[in-house]
């Protein structure tokens, strides 16, 4: 083995014995880590960027504003979700890709309640719950675990399997999807244009508003909230002081689960409640998640309104382009920040 | 015999000994086996398994759990039907292409995934993977959309076609030990060693002057060699390729093969993916929510043992190796050690 006897790092960076290229790499990245350089790249791209978004809008004219809230609306889904998932990630560690079929199971719960009592409010928050105590059942079967990430992360895969084939067993595979309430049916006039907009789809940029208001007042105004914020510094430390961890990690498992239920309840409505809806929201989540930040709150607000924006601007302009841009988007902001908008180096390690 | 383990020539003599078990049991499985069994069965479990050993490369040499990897299984396979289909190239041509494009969109993979770790990259790997589907569902001019390539004629070697069962599974078996011997032999060399410095212990490893991202980059490139033979070999069998060959079901079945069979070896891949196999062909007798019991399988093997069924075997044999040992006396003793 000559590798045990390699020499300390020369003048000409580190030895990295057994790749030729290495060195050439080496140059590479670390040019591309240099902050100035990925400052002015970063500037430069986000500007020319700019210019040929406003440029392509203009040439829409008013239906840009189309563009834009349709954009908004589907940051509203988004948020719901992403929201649920970083918290649980922040405080648990979990990745829990069940939530597209948590999303799924809220969307039909709803659907079965409001075929019954026709009532879209009490269908939505039935299945809130009912989305919330199975994300909680998850918590309890993850639990056996005991930390172990990876083998959580592909429980939660199981789940998704077997969430999805008893969605289809129990609703069938044909498309459906919930009737809005009475008040939010129809189109509102757009101020200022001749153009109609569904005013489903406004309310749910309100709720997502509503939901992160709510989430702040929980995280930062409630005692449950501060166990929650100190959970995500340092577990140990709160358990140590006597709290019960268990019990404040439920209760985000349900939080998050019924935030999901929601967000299927409004995207049953909207959108449609069908096989493989579970996996696409699943990926905007990640997306949005990824792009923003682990664990930050913050960062998923941020990641869903831009995710939400590029998508509605891609599916107009570029409709062809438009996954590849959405994923364009994300690597270019992991390779200007590795860890999310937001997101701290520390989160990317667990 | 501790002394032939050990020596050159001795392995050397053992490899060849394993290597003509294997070839005789190659050969005799065609007779053994009913004709359903062999399409549906072992050719299969066969190229599932295949493609499988590229991700349980990733996962138990460097540690890197992708969910990419059925993104490198559809880019060879797509490639080689565009290029015949579409075309008009010959068929070995494309698929040196296929094979080729293996280990370089492993390569790009690697590329955006580098600086990514754990749970990280599990998620950043899932983001490709879904949109590998995506790509192939939306991009109709290329892709064909929806209903992706059908009537792919397989190639035909030797005057053998391997539109047929038997050839068809010769070749399978073959590309199948012959992938696994290449990639054993890559976790001999000093980069296989990397590779599991990479798993073990990154710091340590940036330490001894190797770049991290690099060596990620390169298990990749290796592994993407594996997922592009077993994207081939799949077109042959299936004669077509679709979006939901590569759909988010497709990634965590590549994940419940390898992790049933459990990725302390990388024939556990085989296992896993006869287990996968079977459920699914067997199942529907007495459930028809077959999704669901596999489903539920992954679940309780994650549950039970960290290494799969593999590693359940492992355990138990070494159970039994005390029982034995404190019944025995010390007469064992010699025996321990060539398990372990």
């Amino acid at each position: 083995m000559h590798r045990s006897s390699v020499p300390a790092a020369s003048a000409d960076g580190p030895l990295q014995p057994d790749f030729n290229a290495a060195l050439v790499w080496g140059r590479l990245s670390r040019f591309s880590q240099h902050s100035m350089a990925r400052r002015a790249l970063g500037v430069g791209v986000a500007a020319l960027l700019a210019y040929y978004a406003v440029s392509k809008s203009v040439e829409i004219g008013d239906r840009s504003l189309l563009v834009l809230l349709n954009g908004l609306t589907a940051a509203g889904l988004y948020f719901l979700m992403a929201s649920g998932f970083t918290l649980v990630f922040g405080l648990a560690r979990v990745t829990n890709l069940a939530h597209g079929g948590i999303y799924l199971l809220g969307g039909y719960g709803a659907l079965s309640v409001q075929r019954t009592t026709g009532n879209w409010f009490l269908a939505a928050l039935l299945g809130a719950l009912f989305a919330g105590g199975v994300s909680v059942v998850l918590y309890l079967v993850l639990r056996l675990l005991r930390g172990d990430g990876l083998r959580e992360t592909m429980l939660t895969l199981g789940a998704t399997i077997v969430i999805a084939d008893q969605v289809l067993a129990t609703w069938g595979g044909i498309p459906t999807d919930l009737d809005p309430p009475s008040f939010l049916t129809g189109s509102i006039d757009l101020p200022g244009s001749t153009l109609l907009y569904p005013k489903f789809r406004l309310a749910v940029v309100a709720l997502a508003l509503l939901a992160g208001l709510l989430l702040w007042v929980l995280l930062y105004k409630t005692r449950l909230g501060m166990l929650i914020r100190a959970g995500v510094d340092d577990p140990e430390m709160v358990s140590v002081l006597g709290i019960r961890v268990p019990l404040v990690l439920a209760s985000v498992f349900a939080l998050a689960g019924a935030l999901a239920g929601i967000a299927g309840a409004a995207g049953g409505t909207y959108l449609s409640l069908a096989q493989g809806e579970d996996n696409r929201i699943l990926l905007a989540s990640l997306i949005v998640v990824i792009a923003g930040g682990l664990g930050s709150l913050r960062g998923a607000g941020a990641a869903s309104v831009i995710v939400g924006l590029v998508e509605a601007f891609a599916q107009t302009h570029h409709p062809v382009l438009s996954v590849l841009i959405t994923f364009g988007m994300l690597t270019a902001i992991l390779v200007l920040r590795p860890h999310g908008l937001m997101g701290g180096a520390a989160d990317a390690s667990a | 015999m501790q002394a032939l383990r050990h020596s050159a020539s001795g392995r050397l003599l053992a490899s060849c000994a394993l290597l003509l078990l294997l070839g005789a049991a190659i050969a005799a499985t065609p007779a053994l086996v009913s004709d359903f069994v062999l399409l549906q069965i072992v050719i299969k479990s066969l190229w599932l398994g295949i493609a499988g050993t590229s991700l349980a490369f990733l996962i138990g040499q460097a540690g890197l759990i992708s969910l990419a990897q059925t993104a490198v299984f559809g880019t060879s396979g797509y490639l080689m039907a565009i290029l015949v289909l579409d075309h008009g190239l010959s068929i070995w041509a494309a698929v040196a292409a296929a094979a080729f494009a293996g280990p370089v969109s492993g390569l790009v993979i690697g590329v955006i995934s580098q600086r990514s770790s754990g749970l990280y990259l599990m998620m950043l790997t899932l983001a490709i993977g879904v949109f590998g589907f995506f790509f192939a569902q939306q991009y109709q001019p290329i892709t064909r959309g929806h209903t992706g390539f059908n009537g792919f004629d397989a190639p035909i070697i030797l005057g053998a076609d391997l539109g047929e069962r038997e050839p068809l599974f010769y070749v399978t078996a073959v590309a199948a030990v012959a992938v696994v011997a290449l990639l054993r032999f890559v976790t001999r060399t000093p980069a296989g060693l990397a590779y599991r410095g990479l798993r073990d212990n990154r710091r340590r490893l940036q330490a001894l002057g190797y770049s991290t991202a690099a060596t990620t980059v390169s298990a990749f490139a290796v592994a993407g060699f594996s997922a592009g033979i077993g994207g081939v070999i799949s077109v042959w069998y299936n004669g077509a390729i679709s979006p939901g060959s590569i759909d988010l079901t497709r990634i965590i079945e590549l994940l419940i093969v390898v992790t049933i069979g459990g990725t302390i070896h990388l024939e556990g891949a085989f296992l896993g993916a006869l287990v996968v196999t079977l459920l699914r062909n067997y199942a529907n007798e007495f459930t028809n929510r077959t999704e669901t019991l596999v489903g539920a399988v992954f679940m309780v093997i994650v549950l039970i043992s960290r290494h799969g069924l593999l590693g359940i075997f492992i355990n138990a044999k070494s159970q039994a190796h005390k029982a034995l040992k404190f019944f025995g006396g010390q007469r064992l003793a010699s025996e321990k050690e060539a398990v372990v």
